[in-house]
């Protein structure tokens, strides 16, 4: 499966379990910050997604990004991929 | 009263409000003193009054009418029950309640009547010197490792210790208000701004960060604390960058080293600081290199009023040099006889550096609140299919760390198994958000220590 497709499903699962309203399929563009998930929930995402993709760019990182939009935030996980 | 501290013939603004309102020490300087606040002070004159207001706007302008002039001030949180506010207000002796929830009767204290408002005329007063009759003792919540919170009482100067009192430099910074006025860190944030000669700006309640961030950034605000999860999402927010900032503090949880350089790299001419407070001492001390931890040198000497050690069992210790504050209610005393207080956190000394390891009661902090991996062990091990749970702390980007628990699950004869989001949701029913694991893993085996003990490495 796509990277990108883990990362929505993921995002979906974590908003139904957070009681977030607005869990509409995100773009690109989607604001992280208005897509209803706190802090929390995106330290849950991020975590329950180390477990399914074997590493966390987050801790990977050297020099720390924090992503604003939803495509953003895919792009760091694309770019940390590890290298087969 | 905290105004006397300030000079109050000057002009330029001191507090400024969400519709961009500014008021001068000399503006402040007039209600306080006006016919109506001298009436609304004599019903409150010497009494033990607990404040408890939603709006900061208000919690701000009272915090100039009640020093000197309340024998005790009791913050309380708006954000609670009535019946946790009346077991509070009652531990704090509170005689007189001042609050804008509509619910405040339901606290079962008598209530003062609201300060007269701002916008009104205001009479000259023929009292015009009332003089500050009381050393008004303030009693603050702690920041809450359980439900209900424990009372610590301070005086303006235990509260004032760490505040910089240079008003030149203080000349020409904005503060921005981000966290709520009724806690210990939103106190240190108003009395650094009024009393180091700045400027505090006071968001709209309830607004959202991206709204309350461009309402700084239209008001000049070019200071900010924050904890670092707070300013993780800070710079999660777009525009946040057009912040004008030139202090940053990080304070509340331990600072790491990615937000320390992500702070640096995003805001280059701001000076980045992190504060260290120990709500068990009282006191705290603060970093300035934009490394994480602390320079080992910190343990000799003094340093701002504070003496370190490490204890043989690697935990940091203080030693305020100015004592004062208490629990109230309890006579156990807060430090060792020679005047040590354990701060509870494990410290390790690395290449002439002091890291933080974590809380020495294992408590793990998401994002600021403070978990009991026990309390969490408990409620997984009241689920009928759980035999044995550990829980634990995964390091998190984002919230510092994050609750993990594993499982053991009994045998069950009929093969049916129980999912991790299943016992997610019982977990979720009876704990706190940031309780509840965000990881769950149902493994075969569980490591025990030598005495037997689940290990928590």
């Amino acid at each position: 499966m796509k990277i990108d497709t883990i990362i929505r499903t993921t995002f979906l699962e974590i908003c139904r379990e957070n009681g977030v309203q607005s869990t509409s399929n995100p773009t690109r563009e989607t604001i992280l910050l208005q897509s209803g998930l706190d802090s929390l929930g995106f330290a849950i995402l991020v975590a329950r997604l180390e477990e399914i993709l074997g590493y966390d760019p987050f801790l990977l990182m050297t020099e720390p990004v924090y992503p604003q939009t939803f495509g953003d935030f895919v792009d760091i996980y694309e770019q940390f991929k590890p290298t087969e | 009263m905290f105004l006397h501290d300030i000079e109050i013939t000057s002009d330029r603004p001191l507090l400024i409000f969400p519709e961009g309102e500014c008021l001068s020490p000399r503006e402040l300087n007039v209600w306080t003193t006006c016919a109506e606040s001298e009436i609304w002070i004599s019903q409150i004159r010497g009494a033990r009054v607990g404040l408890c207001c939603k709006d900061n706007g208000l919690i701000a302008l009272m915090f100039l009418l009640l020093d000197g002039i309340a024998a005790r001030v009791t913050l309380l949180p708006s954000d609670l029950a009535p019946e946790t506010l009346t077991a509070l207000s009652s531990g704090s002796g509170v005689e007189i309640l001042v609050s804008d929830r509509p619910d405040a009767a339901a606290i079962g204290i008598p209530l003062a009547p609201l300060p007269p408002p701002l916008s009104a005329q205001f009479s000259i007063s023929a009292n015009i010197t009332a003089p500050s009759t009381f050393n008004t003792e303030w009693v603050l919540p702690t920041s809450g490792t359980t439900r209900t919170p424990k009372l610590v009482a301070h005086t303006i100067n235990t509260l004032a210790r760490t505040v910089k009192r240079d008003p030149q430099k203080g000349a020409g910074i904005r503060w921005g208000l981000l966290y709520d006025l009724n806690r210990f860190a939103g106190l240190q944030v108003y009395l650094q701004a009024l009393l180091g000669g700045a400027a505090l700006i006071i968001p709209r309640s309830g607004a959202s960060l991206e709204d309350t961030l461009a309402a700084f950034t239209a008001a000049g605000c070019n200071a900010l604390s924050a904890t670092p999860t707070l300013w993780r999402k800070i710079l999660m927010t777009p525009r946040s960058k057009e912040l004008p900032l030139r202090l940053i503090t990080l304070g509340g949880e331990i600072a790491d080293q990615s937000i320390l350089s992500a702070l640096a790299a995003s805001f280059p001419s701001a000076r980045v600081t992190h504060i260290y407070a120990s709500t068990e001492a009282g006191v705290g001390f603060s970093v300035t290199d934009g490394q994480e931890g602390f320079p080992a040198t910190f343990l000799q000497g003094t340093l701002n009023g504070v003496n370190l050690r490490i204890s043989p069992e690697g935990i940091l210790e203080l030693r305020p040099t100015v004592g004062g504050q208490h629990y109230l209610g309890e006579n156990s005393p807060l430090a060792h006889e020679d005047g040590f207080v354990s701060t509870g956190d494990r410290v390790r000394i690395k290449n002439d550096r002091v890291y933080f390891l974590g809380r020495d009661s294992g408590a793990i902090n998401v994002g600021g609140n403070k978990v009991q991996p026990e309390k969490v062990e408990s409620i997984l091990l009241s689920h009928p299919a759980v035999a044995m749970a550990s829980v634990t702390a995964k390091r998190s980007g984002i919230t510092g760390s994050l609750v993990v628990a594993r499982l053991i699950l009994h045998p069950n004869p009929t093969g049916a198994k129980v999912t991790p989001s299943e016992i997610r949701e019982w977990c979720s029913s009876r704990l706190d958000r940031f309780e509840v694991p965000a990881l769950i893993r149902i493994v075969a085996d569980l490591e025990l220590n030598a005495s037997g003990k689940l290990s928590r490495n």
